[in-house]
């Protein structure tokens, strides 16, 4: 999407910010052909993104039509907290991505580095919250010393300096074959372990890139490469941001809220 | 209507970068109170679904009712299904945006629930005995392949090498039995060992029927003949030869 002349055209545009002297690749007719085509693309990516978790979604739906009760006991297991916590982050970021594209479109050139800012802290608040709170503890038994969840069990040892609590008994909630936690109450519930690594496991990943693009976006516009003339960058991670943000609010009840 | 770009050209003419006219969508600005508007609904619904979840628990827990699990499965969809709408229509800007772009969206996520059709009314269906097949579907079994007509007609089940070796054992006796096979098997003995179906993977439960029923000793046959009632040693229950036994 860069074209070869942003520089060419004398002192007068050079001076003027990227967003403001950007033409389109020479094989559209318009800006406005290229934006349709960008967003286009992106949607037909979007599209295949819904068929990845989509497979997940069916294999979710047959494991829990086959094993009810595994999956109603390994939702128990899974906090509420955390999973509504991290949808508001998520539901939050989603909005400041959006406002980043109205900051973008209006020239408000710190409000959209601002706002960019906002979702990248909230995406790595939401990956951390899962990996310390959710991943840590279910999958080795070993908690963050702040996690309020410890004052309902007893450590048994603890490790970085009072940093890390074990508790024995409460890890080895694993998928499939890897699990080794002692009080399974179904003898399907490591299905619902790999279910439920696999969907979020996913997801986080998809969060992780979304990290990186949107600071991309950010190290964009601080070189001030978006304006009204010119963001189709931040339009279509944009995009993708809120497909993350739309699996997670199907991922959310399915998880955390079944009984 | 929304030609604002490119319009230098006069009325009439026709425009290079766009001769069909029409063609581009103005680019919305969504107002940034619409997006607030947005969140915040967002935000409530994310609260009723929860909300609505520990109800249910409080409720089964409290007045000891017992709350079918579909209506927490249609609840909490309905209301993620609401969400994720919003999410498209307003920051993903489908509304305004290209009606292209939500027909792809639309098409996948059709694409999306036929997927789960499919999976779900095999699934569903899977413990789902048709009145006019009672007769060909043994019980405990995956359900069974009939062959032939008449008297000739017969339903496999047990897997259809156990089936063949039982129901010629059956219709000969174990003595011709042994006699038929030792003047037919001579000839390719050099084949046997390769061809031996216990060996053809490792015994790990999944073959241990066709395993211990494979080697054809004469004494099955005698096992065979008292089975009837009894069960047996070997795995699958044979089908009865004909469908006589319905």
């Amino acid at each position: 999407m860069t074209t070869l002349d942003i520089n060419h055209g004398g002192d007068a545009k050079a001076n003027r910010p990227y967003h403001q002297t950007y033409t389109q690749a020479s094989h559209f007719r318009s800006k406005d052909e290229e934006f349709d085509a960008v967003k286009i693309g992106m949607w037909l990516f979007l599209a295949t993104e819904v068929l990845l978790f989509a497979g997940l979604f069916v294999g979710y739906a047959i494991f829990r039509m086959m094993h009810p009760e595994a999956f109603a006991n390994g939702s128990h297991y899974l906090d509420w907290k955390w999973g509504c916590l991290n949808t508001i982050v998520l539901l939050f970021s989603s909005w400041t991505i959006a406002t980043a594209i109205g900051n973008a479109q209006r020239n408000e050139q710190k409000a959209l580095r601002r706002n960019l800012l906002i979702t990248i802290a909230c995406a790595l608040l939401f990956v951390g919250i899962k990996l310390t709170f959710e991943y840590m503890p279910k999958w080795s038994g070993w908690f963050l010393s702040i996690d309020p969840a410890l004052s309902h069990y007893e450590s048994s040892k603890t490790a970085l300096g009072g940093m890390l609590h074990f508790v024995e008994g409460y890890g080895g909630k694993r998928p499939g074959s890897l699990f080794d936690y002692p009080f399974a109450e179904n003898p399907y519930e490591p299905m619902w372990w790999s279910i439920y690594y696999c969907a979020t496991g996913i997801h986080a990943t998809h969060v992780l890139i979304g990290v990186g693009l949107i600071s991309w976006l950010y190290l964009r516009a601080r070189k001030l490469h978006f304006g009204p003339g010119h963001y189709n960058a931040v339009e279509i991670v944009g995009l993708y941001w809120h497909i993350v943000d739309l699996i997670w609010i199907f991922l959310f009840p399915l998880l955390y809220l079944i009984h | 209507m929304s030609h604002a770009h490119g319009s230098h050209h006069s009325p009439g003419a026709v425009d290079p970068t766009d001769p069909h006219g029409d063609t581009h969508h103005e680019h919305v600005i969504i107002p940034k109170s619409t997006l607030m508007n947005v969140l915040l609904v967002l935000l409530f619904f994310t609260v009723l679904t929860v909300g609505l979840s520990r109800a249910e628990v409080w409720a089964a827990d409290y007045f000891d009712v017992v709350i079918p699990q579909w209506v927490n499965v249609a609840v909490a969809m309905s209301i993620a299904t609401i969400k994720g709408l919003l999410v498209l229509l307003f920051f993903m800007q489908l509304k305004y945006d290209n009606k292209l772009n939500a027909i792809i969206f639309a098409n996948c996520i059709f694409a999306v629930g036929l997927f789960l059709f499919f999976s779900m009314i095999d699934l569903g269906n899977r413990g789902v005995v048709y009145p006019w097949k009672q007769g060909e579907i043994s019980v405990g079994g995956t359900g069974g392949v009939s062959r032939g007509k008449g008297d000739q007609k017969e339903t496999i089940s047990g897997g259809v090498v156990n089936f063949a070796r039982e129901k010629y054992l059956a219709q000969w006796g174990p003595e011709k039995f042994a006699k038929i096979k030792a003047s037919v098997k001579h000839e390719h003995a050099h084949h046997e060992p390769s061809s031996s179906a216990s060996k053809s993977r490792s015994v790990k439960g999944e073959t241990g029927a066709l395993a211990t029923t494979a080697p054809a000793h004469d004494d099955h046959g005698h096992g065979h003949a008292e089975r009837p009632g009894t069960g047996g040693e070997h795995a699958p229950e044979p089908a009865p030869a004909s469908g006589g036994g319905h």
